[in-house]
């Protein structure tokens, strides 16, 4: 008899308070210096991509009847076949982690530190990381319950304080920009995306209950809503130098005349949005960690988390200058590799055989 | 595991003192910190050098005021940031930008592309691109350095026009940095910024002056106080200065561009039974609406629609007791005054861009966003073939 690890209203509520603090930060901005005026649209393309696949992923899994990923590849290819799977997982999520990270500790430096700060200062993040690591799904499910609240109040802060000087016209015309750079938008960001990876993972480990893909979906919506109308403003408010704002939540906000004549009430959502990052940048790490004891056979060792935790943390110590240049890498080829895992071995399920699992 | 949990707390305790110890978390100490609340950005031409006055904010009781000149500091380099940096080598102070809320550019720095100079706050995080900027008459740094009523510390006192103006009247053409650079990559290239004048006045600290200077035999000379005027506009075309709206011009583009309320307008003949006399109106609600017409082909028209809600708020004339009200019933005569001057002035204003090639009402932006479909055809001259067509419609507050 297995427990089950997260609820479904977990879910919903890590989807809305992870998944969107993570792209709070500089999504906006490189969005901008790709698909210019038309960044919410290339938004609105990966989240519909990536809600058509949770659906699908949500839809397929009724099929297993209660398994969850690694029992499915196991009853279909084999315990060795679904290690590799696994292996090649655990990268994956090891490397969806890697910009993100690097991404918080510049924001946390640009937003609480006047001169740069020793690298050393960030290092105590691994620690905690490495301990959400170590509890697993069970820890995203009941932290998403406390942080849902802080992120959904913090964007909104946000979004309120940005349309006060939001020029929506900078939005037009519709026309002009091309499809293809829409498209190459929601490409080169889609590091930020992919967020049917955690439902593939999510499956077999929550009860199902009615309406269950109808509440993820919602969820799912709510973050794609709140993202497309935080790009939109935030380009009504910047227009062409909205590619600049590479730290939108610390900008976005210091026009208003309410921070103008109080002083910085914006950072209180920007601090608000990073406490949220703090659990959003360690989740693909959780997953990794999961993937990884799952390939070595062993479950709730304190051991894999500490050494995951720490390669990721030697890796940033010694490439954090290097942000630009791994993100062109990211953005412009490991994004592929992503995909493959997201989108394209999910649809191999279709022709996995079924099994079931007694709980 | 209580065992474990205790080592774990100490681990983290040991790595926290760690950081202290060795770097104080990356902090720089506060009293090595000037706090700069404006920059004055001078430029000289001959040795091509920029000339940064920081005025940094000084504690001080309400008996030991601290003049201006000595909160200012002084780099120099071959660009902003160059002057900035010498201004933390030459004095040790590591110099904060993020309280930096004005810009000035003093009259060496607004020739040229004044883009040049800017973009350095674009660029930086360190500087708050809300900092609203401002074009000086004089050099900068006299600026800073000038001695004024409004507060012991000019800056401070020019925030005041500055900021008190976003909220209120709306007679300052008021620009962050943002909004110039904006602007500057936009379009029609045109942006703008308040040009501020000094006007001196008569405090009574030169006579103190004059009498410390002639019993004391050859005392310093007190300088004489004065007050700021922001009201006129300096437009600027692909960041060169091109041309200045005057008060009552700038007043009229602010009521194209901003919600201006609490404004008041001044007419000097108004005709109120049968005798001129001089009244103030306020604006109490504007409606507006640009558009294109297209309907001739050859000579494309700019259609300006502007509603706005009048009231009475002070005539150089008594009236009876129940005339005296806001909501008092503006004489068709004056509406009619007040309407013609509006006009008048757009179109001047308008004009005067025109021939400075300055697009101050973003004609070619707007052509681009609300008729993408005609701005093959019109886009590059749009400035100069259109027609503006201003239709103005003045009202009493409570008329219909």
């Amino acid at each position: 008899m297995r427990e089950y690890k997260i609820s479904v209203r977990q879910i919903c509520f890590s989807l809305v308070a992870f998944s969107l603090a993570i792209k709070m930060i500089m999504l906006t901005a490189v969005t901008a210096s790709i698909s210019g005026r038309m960044l919410w649209l290339s938004a609105i393309v990966n989240f519909a991509v990536d809600g058509l696949f949770i659906l699908y992923i949500l839809k397929i899994s009724e099929k297993f009847d209660g398994l969850d990923f690694y029992e499915i590849l196991e009853v279909n290819i084999g315990k060795v076949g679904a290690k590799i799977v696994f292996a090649l997982y655990a990268i994956i999520f090891f490397v969806k982690a890697y910009i993100p990270i690097l991404e918080q500790k510049t924001f946390i430096e640009i937003t609480l530190y006047e001169t740069s700060p020793t690298i050393l200062t960030f290092m105590p993040f691994f620690i905690f990381s490495a301990y959400f690591c170590f509890k697993g799904m069970r820890a995203i499910g009941r932290c998403a319950d406390i942080a849902v609240w802080l992120t959904v109040l913090a964007v909104l802060g946000l979004i309120a304080l940005t349309l006060q000087n939001a020029d929506f016209s900078e939005l037009l015309p519709l026309a002009d920009i091309p499809l293809t750079d829409v498209l190459s938008g929601g490409i080169k960001t889609s590091l930020w995306y992919f967020d049917s990876l955690y439902i593939l993972f999510f499956i077999g480990h929550f009860k199902r209950e009615k309406l269950t893909k109808t509440k993820i979906l919602g969820a799912f919506a709510i973050e794609g809503l709140m993202i497309a109308v935080f790009t939109a403003a935030t380009f009504a408010e910047f227009g062409v130098l909205t590619e600049r704002q590479f730290f939108a939540p610390v900008k976005v906000g210091l026009f208003s005349v309410a921070t103008l004549n109080i002083g910085r009430i914006d950072y209180i959502a920007a601090f608000v949005i990073a406490t949220s990052n703090v659990f959003a940048i360690a989740v693909p790490l959780v997953f990794c960690t999961y993937c990884v004891n799952k390939v070595i056979g062993v479950d709730g060792k304190v051991l894999t988390p500490v050494i995951i935790n720490a390669i990721m943390a030697a890796l940033i110590l010694f490439t954090e200058k290097y942000l630009y240049v791994f993100f062109g890498f990211i953005s412009g080829y490991a994004v592929y590799a992503f995909a493959f895992f997201a989108y394209v071995v999910p649809l191999i399920m279709l022709f996995l055989k079924k099994g079931s699992i007694k709980r | 595991m209580k065992a474990l949990r205790s080592k774990i707390v100490i681990l983290i305790i040991a790595a926290t003192t760690f950081l202290y110890f060795t770097n104080d978390y990356g902090l720089v100490d506060i009293e090595k910190t000037a706090i700069i609340v404006a920059i004055g950005i001078d430029y000289e031409e001959e040795k091509e050098e920029y000339s940064v006055t920081a005025q940094i904010a000084v504690p001080e009781s309400s008996e030991n005021a601290v003049d201006n000149e000595q909160c200012s500091i002084e780099g120099k380099g071959k660009t902003v940031a160059d002057a900035i940096d010498s201004v933390g080598v030459n004095t040790g102070w590591y110099p904060l930008l993020s309280f930096c809320h004005i810009v000035l550019l003093g009259n060496g720095a607004i020739t040229g592309d004044v883009a040049d100079t800017l973009s350095f706050i674009i660029r930086s995080d360190r500087i708050p691109d809300s900092a609203l900027v401002v074009a000086c008459e004089k050099k900068a740094k006299d600026v800073l350095n000038t001695k004024t009523p409004l507060d012991n510390v000019s800056s401070f006192a020019l925030e005041k026009v500055l900021v008190k103006d976003i909220a209120k009247s709306d007679r300052i053409a008021s620009s962050s940095v943002k909004d110039f650079i904006k602007n500057y990559y936009s379009l029609c290239e045109t942006s703008q910024m308040p040009l501020l004048k000094i006007i001196e006045i008569d405090d009574g600290s030169s006579k103190e002056g004059e009498q410390s200077g002639g019993s004391g035999g050859g005392g310093e000379k007190k300088k004489k106080a004065s007050i700021f005027d922001a009201t006129s506009t300096l437009f600027f075309k692909k960041g060169e200065a091109k041309m200045t709206l005057d008060s009552e011009e700038t007043q009229v583009y602010n009521l194209i561009y901003k919600n201006a309320l609490d404004s008041y307008i001044l007419i000097d003949d108004a005709e109120i039974d049968g005798e001129k006399t001089a009244a103030v109106l306020d604006i109490n609600e504007i409606t507006k609406d640009m558009r294109f017409d297209f309907s001739d082909e050859k000579s494309p028209k700019f259609i300006l629609k502007m509603n706005v809600r009048l009231g009475f708020e002070d005539l150089k004339k008594t009236q009876p007791v129940k005339d005296l009200t806001p909501r008092q019933t503006i004489p068709d005569e004056i509406l009619e005054t007040t309407r013609k001057k509006i006009e008048k002035l757009i179109i001047s204003a308008f004009k005067k861009g025109r021939e400075n090639d300055c697009d101050i009402l973003h004609l070619k932006e707007q052509l681009y966003k609300f008729n993408f479909d005609k701005f093959g055809a019109y886009g590059e001259d749009i400035l100069k073939t259109v027609e503006l067509i201003a239709e103005i419609n003045c009202s009493s507050e409570i008329s219909n």
